[in-house]
């Protein structure tokens, strides 16, 4: 019981960060787009 | 912006050390994968080292992007120059597709040799084979990666159809190629968000199932399981906080875009808040001349005689319906934009205005340049000029006779005489228009008598 627990754990923390990576990824990619954005918004 | 300077295929900083990095990893993963295969006890070492190797790649594609965005940030900043700006944005388009999909492969290489290697260990350990089914939830992230390719494909596209074009076409086509790209990578987001969950699910099922047929057998719990969770949790909450500052400057919407004409921005027109709208029309520009008291007089970016403009505005007239193939000479709608600057002489406006008059072109629309601040959470301030209108009707004394002697020539509006007086310039017009416009009233601007 408790090795299936640890397994389990493994399962649930290796998720976790892939789902944390792919909010970061995602957040991280389209900040490129906001960046284009700024760049049409700007003048000078 | 000028986005001229802004497209260069495939470039991206540092991007022959990320390739040439990348290409050392990946055979190295490639080493670690066949020495697995044909080692009887295949070294963790080994391992250990290409995972490390793994980490210092996603470091430089991390690095390389860095790099493209700073060069963005200093041109908002105007440390560089402000066109640089679109120069970094595509130097991140051509990035982001190599530096995630070849640190992927890296990634899934590397997990490929895991998998192998902890297999032949304990199979040389005790006989039977193992699959740690857990790494399959990195596969989760492949929707993602393609996704970044196809956005960053879509929105690069749009760049490169506007070289050459003219500015207002060129944003229309770069603002389309965004609201198309952008679906792609939210849709990619949320299949690999499920995708995740799914494998996860599938995994612990395995894990399960498994457990059920080996419940016998007295396995104690290795540590390294313990402290790969334990490590896992603190990177996804390093990668949750590190993702927060560009979450809040992702989801805050911007303004809507207005892609105004540049001509209608640049003619040192009055700061005042028109109301009306612009629309796409020839451009007349007055504005004073320093050097003899004078004015110029510009159609369309050309310099003319003054006296040549009620001509040229008729040339254009006449070739309204090759200008506009879609309508018929009766869809001329008399619609010409002025922009005149603030401190251009009174007998200069009123030659342009009786020019247009005499052109029949009786509806022109006074631009205004307006300026904004808008702040953003995470990039910072942006300036932002941006052209608003006043529309009026233009009548002279043939207009009131055909009208039978109607002081507004039968067109509902607040009639505004011009003050014959050659000492006023234009901001005093200007501000009685737009005053009038923004409380609602139709404004006729009468042009009789003025000389």
């Amino acid at each position: 019981m408790r090795q299936i627990s640890h397994k389990l754990l493994l399962v649930g923390a290796l998720a976790t960060l892939a789902l944390a990576l792919n909010h970061f990824l995602f957040h991280w990619a389209l900040f490129t787009d906001a960046m284009l954005h700024g760049w049409m918004f700007n003048v000078y | 912006m000028s986005i001229e300077p802004a497209v260069h295929p495939g470039g991206f900083p540092y991007a022959r050390l990320f390739i040439v990095s990348a290409d050392a990893v990946v055979i190295l993963e490639i080493v670690v994968l066949v020495l697995a295969f044909r080692r009887l006890v295949p070294s963790l070492r080994l391992l250990r080292a290409a995972g490390a190797a793994v980490l210092v790649l996603l470091g430089i594609g991390a690095g390389a992007i860095h790099a493209a965005r700073n060069i963005v940030v200093d041109a908002f900043h105007l440390y560089r120059a402000p066109w640089d700006a679109g120069y970094g944005v595509v130097a991140q388009l051509n990035g982001l597709p190599v530096v995630t999909g070849l640190c992927a492969l890296a990634v899934v290489l590397w997990l490929a040799g895991l998998l192998v290697t902890l297999d032949a260990r304990r199979r040389a350990r005790d006989g039977k084979r193992t699959f740690p089914v857990v790494a399959l939830i990195a596969l989760g992230l492949l929707p993602l990666i393609a996704g970044i390719r196809s956005w960053s494909a879509i929105t690069s596209d749009a760049f490169r159809a506007t070289i050459g074009m003219p500015r207002v076409a060129g944003d229309q086509m770069l603002l389309q190629g965004m609201e198309s790209s952008r679906p792609r990578l939210e849709s990619a987001y949320h299949v690999s968000t499920w995708a995740i969950v799914a494998l996860a699910a599938v995994a612990s099922a395995l894990i399960v199932l498994r457990w059920r047929r080996q419940r016998d057998a007295a396995e104690r719990v290795p540590r390294a399981s313990i402290l790969v969770s334990a490590g896992a949790l603190v990177a996804a909450a390093i990668l949750f906080v590190a993702a927060r500052p560009m979450r809040i400057e992702n989801v805050t919407p911007w303004p809507a875009t207005r892609i105004d004409d540049p001509a209608w921005l640049d003619g040192m027109t009055p700061d005042l808040p028109g109301p009306d709208a612009l629309e796409p029309a020839p451009v007349v520009n007055l504005r004073e001349s320093r050097a003899d008291h004078r004015f110029e007089v510009r159609l369309d970016d050309r310099l003319l005689a003054p006296d040549a403009l009620v001509d040229e505005l008729w040339k254009l007239r006449n070739e309204f319906v090759r200008r506009h193939p879609d309508r018929s000479t009766g869809d001329f709608d008399g619609v010409v934009v002025a922009t005149v600057s603030a401190g251009a002489p009174h007998h200069g406006v009123v030659s342009i205005l009786r020019a247009m008059h005499d052109a029949g072109y009786v509806h022109p629309i006074f631009a205004f340049k307006q300026h904004e601040t808008y702040a953003r959470p995470r990039l910072g301030a942006f300036h932002h000029a941006y052209a608003t209108g006043a529309r009026v009707t233009l009548i002279d004394a043939s207009d009131k006779l055909y009208a039978d002697g109607d002081p507004t020539a039968g067109i509902a509006g607040t009639p505004v005489a011009l003050a014959d007086d050659t000492r006023n310039t234009f901001d005093v017009l200007a501000g009685k228009i737009v005053e009038l416009r923004r409380s609602g009233r139709p404004v006729v601007l009468d042009i009789d008598h003025l000389r």
